[in-house]
């Protein structure tokens, strides 16, 4: 099966192959033998071809944390349904998802009220940190879905434009 | 004066963890007041007695003084530690809980006050001829405020008078930009402090951040415990702290640990203290502002003076007296502090938020890993991203770096996006190296400070685990039937 | 099973001249199939992506599971004909893997006249469907057709196997339980668009999919209303109106994506078992093969230096290694699976005829599915042999042959003359799959033969006239006449009439039959039953 890693904001599309007794990877058209052993405690070696090391790695849902050599890295795993249709153009876009869970500071517009590109619909707070939710096409605003003070988790749905 | 039977900490996260060691080493019992929010955490578990508190968010809970009046009346403390942030700074809880006869581990209300505001504290250091950044102030003459700024001279800097933590604050370099520059700063100042006071003062080009850790007692004793530098930030916070200052010359460092010291003793400071300057390129430096609670950065004193800071808070809040001379403090070594902050550097610094799935600090000597962090705890969005410091000493500055480089390759923290691949590559840059650092050093550096690209090798291994481990692909390969598999990716 | 023991001297000067002999038919091979594939002017290429399209190349290549085979059919189809404007019969078909289920693919290539349907397109089209029912293969169709190339009209619509072989057996297969998934990537009109609507499932393509009985010219033609393509039979029409189509895609990725996952629910069937061990790779090179086979097919060679270069480990266990030795029959294990193989070493005699027979019979007693290596000039004919009864023998070996239940699968790697292309199991015989390698030729005689039998005609018909011939003459009749024949024999002529599944480069011989033998285990093998024989 087809899935597509996201690596560093890079999407990889990877499958495992099984081949009598050993595991293949296949990614970039190339094939590499590969097999893990786990070490306990989140701990694993792993071999690639004659190349062996030790890593640390947790799935966490779609997410994997892998700490190799001293650096950490996440996995964005997708499988290809996800990635297929998951690119929707910012024009056919209908709501802003919350990018992380958070509390609304501010909700600058009204329902019914036109917006162009890039002017500010919402400020959400999270972390201490604020974030403005701005327009990301012209439109119509059609739904808000929170009040000052809400809070939200992370892909909620905050604010919608009439398609 | 009543002896401190029991502390009350008014605080979370590490800085709990870490009053509550000091307070087990000088057998004095100890009550942590958490809210729900912080219920797994690790200070929960280490102090011997926990009251739950709450409020409308998790933040209110904390910084409610009657929620932690009403604690030490039920818990019988008769004394609070603040730790940083939060009541920690706010001298109307400190008068309060002196009605209510409990001991705040700090300093008096009345030095809270006059160094919690920016320009009392300023009218105080110009009136001791203490060097300060030419400046104006609003309130002097609202309507000409604009106008003396622009006396000054650009580059100027707008600051919120009651502001800290780069809230409200502004860089003029064009003239013509001050009075739209001057209104956001009001209106960010009236947003986060529910104060629009400014003030303005010239803005120092490469500037360093020196501060200077002083320690006083009741009974008239004042010293300092040498500086720390603080130039590695983002938007003025802090990220990597040393001491003591790689740039300082003997000569520099007495002149400045001195004035320090003397602006305590005239102000009648009592407890730890830090005293902020801003370090000129031509070796002038100036006041910035004064801490009145112990700092985030400490531990790095700590490790080149050998005393225990929060212990001598105690010390001092109980009428003890300094436990060292000035003489006796001697610096020894290098430390250097690295702040694990939850945030994504290569996405603007967004903060990250998630499970803690697994949590392996680093060993050896030299080593303190500071953190309230439990394995299997959700960091959420409540509190400040930080999630922990960790802190190396060193014989000197390089084997210090070297020492928290390996300890950060060896810090497992998985489950959120963190920084300490940023810090990694920080800790490696020239310039860091030879020590030329100043407050926008992480701006300047910003290109080198992305991540390289991921080797072809490392990815196949990150690959190779994922693949492994992904029960979507183990079930999935599990499918391609003989003889396909074993013929793979053929055409005829 | 013991080793073959290969005699073969690959230092002989023999062996090189027959390497390089065929494996300039190797390369010639290759640029065809790769002519066939991806030759197209620009301006085809530039279309597509104004429409945006995929490739139908790169369509099979999104559909199929990274890193596993796929087994095209018929690559060649219609190469010698239509002055070769419909490449690959404007079709892909082939086997492969789609979430780990082995399917039946036919692509439409849209990139040559729409993709409009040939005469041999419809054939293609049937032989692919005739292939699943056989093998009980779900088939996922990437529609994308303008339909029958209507200048040729007579050729493709109205007999037993034109268009309407298409729908009936997809209705069979449908009948049988056998899944099919259109995905509709272009138009689908008039017949073709039944493809979709007697599909199990089907997902169409917003904006470039469609599905009509008229297309829009026909509409306006016969009731003068003017609608769009879009209109009258797309994406949202179809799946949110008329129900035509199930899932909508908003691209072709997601599209063959929504197919991948259709295909991930379909049950998997329990093959039928037969005898199967451990893989091992053929222990002679099978790249030998090209020394192997003569440049001059009327040489005989030892069919067990092929079989040493195509199966398992080179083992072979021979049956009746002593009696009618120009038949050699035995048994041995292709990508695991045990098969019964029987190749010609020469004409065929009453003891090999019975020989084969008696073997087919085995095989079919213990389920083991036959390899036929076909290099035959037929069946001896003189005098002493008809009265040893060679036609009834060779009879018997057909009926067996015919009448076998297990699958069977034919190659021919060398000549395929005359009664021979019965008893080895020629195309009329229904091997699951028949291939050809590019040095084979086929024919009811050979060429030489059968020139000079018509020659023979020829001038006993002027004779009778009075007229008799000169050397030169008779050479000048002959010449065309052997031309002609040599054309219509060769492989190529063939493919192109999908008198096979396609040409193989010989060293694709094993993995296409193990691919075959995987695909044919979909079906159960009945109870063996056979005619009567004549004794």
């Amino acid at each position: 099966m087809r899935s597509f890693y996201n690596i560093a904001g890079q999407s990889i599309e990877v499958e495992l192959l099984r081949r009598a007794a050993s595991q293949l990877l296949i990614y970039n058209g190339e094939e590499s033998t590969i097999a893990i052993k786990a070490l306990g405690d989140d701990e694993y070696r792993v071999t690639v071809e004659d190349q062996s090391t030790s890593l640390f790695a947790i799935q966490q849902g779609d997410q994997f944390f892998i700490h190799l050599n001293g650096n950490n890295y996440q996995v964005d795993c997708e499988d290809e349904m996800q990635s297929a249709s998951g690119a929707l153009s910012d024009e056919d876009k209908v709501v802003a998802n919350a990018p992380m869970p958070g509390t609304v500071v501010a909700v600058n517009v009204t329902a019914g009220q036109t917006v162009k590109s890039g002017e500010s619909l919402m400020v959400i707070e999270s972390m201490k940190m604020e974030t403005t939710i701005a327009a990301w096409r012209d439109g119509v605003v059609c739904k808000i879905n929170f009040c000052v003070g809400d809070s939200f988790d992370r892909q909620a749905e905050l604010i919608q434009l009439e398609e | 004066m009543a002896q401190i039977k029991k502390v009350l900490i008014a605080n979370r996260g590490e800085i709990a963890v870490r009053i509550i060691r000091t307070l087990k080493e000088m057998n004095i019992p100890s009550v942590l007041i958490y809210h729900a929010e912080d219920h797994f955490s690790q200070g929960v578990r280490e102090a011997d007695e926990c009251i739950e508190i709450f409020g409308d968010t998790p933040v209110a809970a904390y910084i409610d003084p009657q929620n932690i009046i009403n604690a030490c009346h039920k818990s019988g403390a008769n004394a609070v530690h603040p730790g940083y942030g939060f009541l920690s700074e706010n001298s109307a809880f400190v008068s309060h809980l002196e009605e209510e006869e409990i001991i705040f581990i700090g300093p008096s209300a009345e030095i809270i006050k006059l160094m919690g505001d920016k320009i009392s504290a300023r009218s105080f250091m110009i009136k001791h001829q203490f060097p300060i950044v030419p400046s104006v102030v609003e309130e002097d003459d609202p309507a000409s405020f604009a106008e003396r700024a622009r006396e000054i001279g650009v580059p100027l800097l707008i600051k919120a008078a009651a502001g800290g933590g780069g809230k409200g604050m502004r860089i003029v370099r064009d003239p013509a930009e001050l009075d739209s520059q001057i209104e956001q700063a009001r209106s960010e100042g009236l947003r986060y402090f529910g104060d629009g006071r400014l003030f303005c003062e010239r803005y120092i080009e490469r500037p360093r951040h020196i501060e200077v850790q002083i320690l006083a007692d009741r009974q008239g004793n004042c010293v300092h415990l040498w500086e720390r530098e603080c130039s590695i930030q983002r938007r003025f916070q802090k990220v990597i702290e040393e001491a003591p200052s790689p740039t300082l010359n003997d000569e520099q460092r007495k002149e400045i640990c001195q004035t320090a010291v003397d602006m305590a003793t005239k102000a009648g400071y009592s407890n730890a203290g830090t005293v902020e300057f801003i370090l000129a390129q031509d070796g002038s430096f100036y006041f910035l502002e004064m801490n009145t609670r112990i700092q985030v950065e400490h531990p790095v004193t700590e490790f080149i003076t050998g005393m225990d800071l929060v212990a001598e808070q105690i010390r001092v809040a109980n009428g003890e007296s300094l436990s060292k001379t000035q003489a006796e403090i001697q610096i020894n070594g290098h430390a250097i502090e690295c702040r694990i902050n939850a945030e994504d550097p290569d996405q603007n610094f967004m903060p990250s938020l998630g499970p803690v799935l697994k949590l392996r600090a680093a060993q050896g000597a030299g080593i303190r890993f500071d953190t309230g962090l439990q394995e299997g705890q959700k960091v959420g969005s409540a509190f400040d991203p930080m999630l922990g410091k960790l802190i190396t000493h060193g014989s000197n500055r390089d084997q210090a770096r070297r020492r928290s480089l390996r300890a950060l390759r060896e810090t497992v923290l998985m489950g959120l996006t963190t920084n300490i691949n940023f810090l990694q590559r920080i800790l490696e840059l020239d310039a860091f190296i030879e020590g030329d650092l100043h407050t926008h050093f992480l701006e300047e550096f910003s290109a080198q400070l992305e991540p390289d690209e991921i080797d072809e090798d490392t990815l196949k291994l990150l690959l190779a685990a994922a693949v492994s481990m992904d029960p979507q692909q183990q079930s999935g390969s599990a499918e391609i039937p003989e003889p396909y598999a074993s013929i793979g990716s053929w055409r005829n | 099973m013991q080793r073959i023991i290969s005699h073969i001297n690959t230092n002989a000067e023999s062996f090189k001249e027959n390497s390089l002999y065929n494996l300039k038919l190797r390369d010639e091979l290759k640029e065809k199939i790769r002519k066939a594939r991806f030759d197209r002017p620009q301006r085809d290429f530039d279309r597509l992506k104004r429409q945006d399209k995929l490739f139908v190349r790169d369509r099979i290549d999104l559909l199929l599971d990274p890193g596993t085979p796929f087994l095209e059919l018929s690559a060649l189809a219609a190469n010698r004909s239509y002055d070769g404007k419909s490449p690959s019969a404007s079709m892909i078909t082939g086997i492969g893997i789609v979430n780990g289920r082995e399917v039946m693919i036919h692509a439409d290539d849209a990139s040559v006249k729409g993709g409009a349907w040939y005469p041999l397109s419809m054939k293609k089209l049937v032989r692919m469907l005739d292939i699943a029912i056989e093998n009980q293969l779900p088939v996922i169709h990437l529609c994308d057709s303008a339909g029958g190339f209507l200048p040729l009209q007579s050729q493709f619509f109205a007999d037993r196997y034109h268009g309407g072989r298409v729908f009936r057996n997809m209705c069979q297969l449908s009948k049988m339980g056998v899944p099919q998934l259109s995905v509709v990537l272009g138009h689908c009109t008039a017949g073709g668009a039944y493809i979709p609507a007697l599909s199990e499932y089907s997902v169409i393509v917003r904006g470039t999919g469609a599905v009509f009985l008229g297309g829009p010219p026909l509409v306006k033609a016969a009731t003068g209303e003017i609608i769009t393509a879009d209109e009258l039979g797309g994406c949202d029409l179809h799946t949110q109106v008329s129900g035509t189509a199930d899932y909508p895609a908003s691209s072709e990725q997601e599209a063959i994506a929504k197919a991948r996952e259709i295909v991930a629910q379909f049950s998997r069937i329990e093959k039928e078992k037969i005898e199967q061990q451990a893989v091992e790779a053929p222990y002679y090179d099978p790249s030998e093969l090209y020394g192997i086979v003569p440049k001059d097919n009327k040489i005989q060679y030892d069919v067990r230096e092929l079989i040493a270069r195509i199966v398992d480990g080179s083992r072979f266990s021979e049956y009746q290694p002593a009696y009618g030795s120009t038949l050699i029959c035995g048994f041995a294990h292709i990508w695991g699976y045990k098969v019964g193989i029987l190749g010609n070493n020469g004409v065929l005699f009453n003891d090999s005829s019975l020989k084969g027979a008696h073997f087919m019979q085995l095989c079919n007693q213990n389920k083991t599915p036959l390899v036929f290596l076909q290099n035959i000039t037929g069946f001896m004919v003189g005098r002493e042999y008809e009265e040893n009864g060679i036609t009834k023998d060779g009879a018997k070996m057909i009926m067996s042959q015919a009448c076998s239940v297990v699958p069977k699968f034919t190659v021919m790697v060398g000549g395929s003359f005359g009664a021979g292309n019965y008893g080895m199991c020629g195309r009329g015989f229904d091997s699951r799959l028949l291939f050809s390698w590019p040095n084979s030729k086929i024919s009811v005689m050979g060429g030489e033969q059968a020139a000079d039998v018509l020659v023979d005609i020829k001038l006993s018909q002027l004779k009778k006239e009075g007229v008799t011939l000169c050397e030169e003459e008779i050479a000048a009749i002959r010449k065309p006449v052997l031309a002609e024949y040599e054309n219509e024999s060769d492989a190529y002529h063939s493919t192109s009439e999908i008198w096979d599944d396609g040409i193989l480069d010989p060293i694709d011989t094993r993995n296409s039959l193990g691919i075959a033998i995987s695909a044919s285990l979909n079906k159960s093998i009945e109870k063996p039953g056979f005619g009567t024989f004549r004794f």
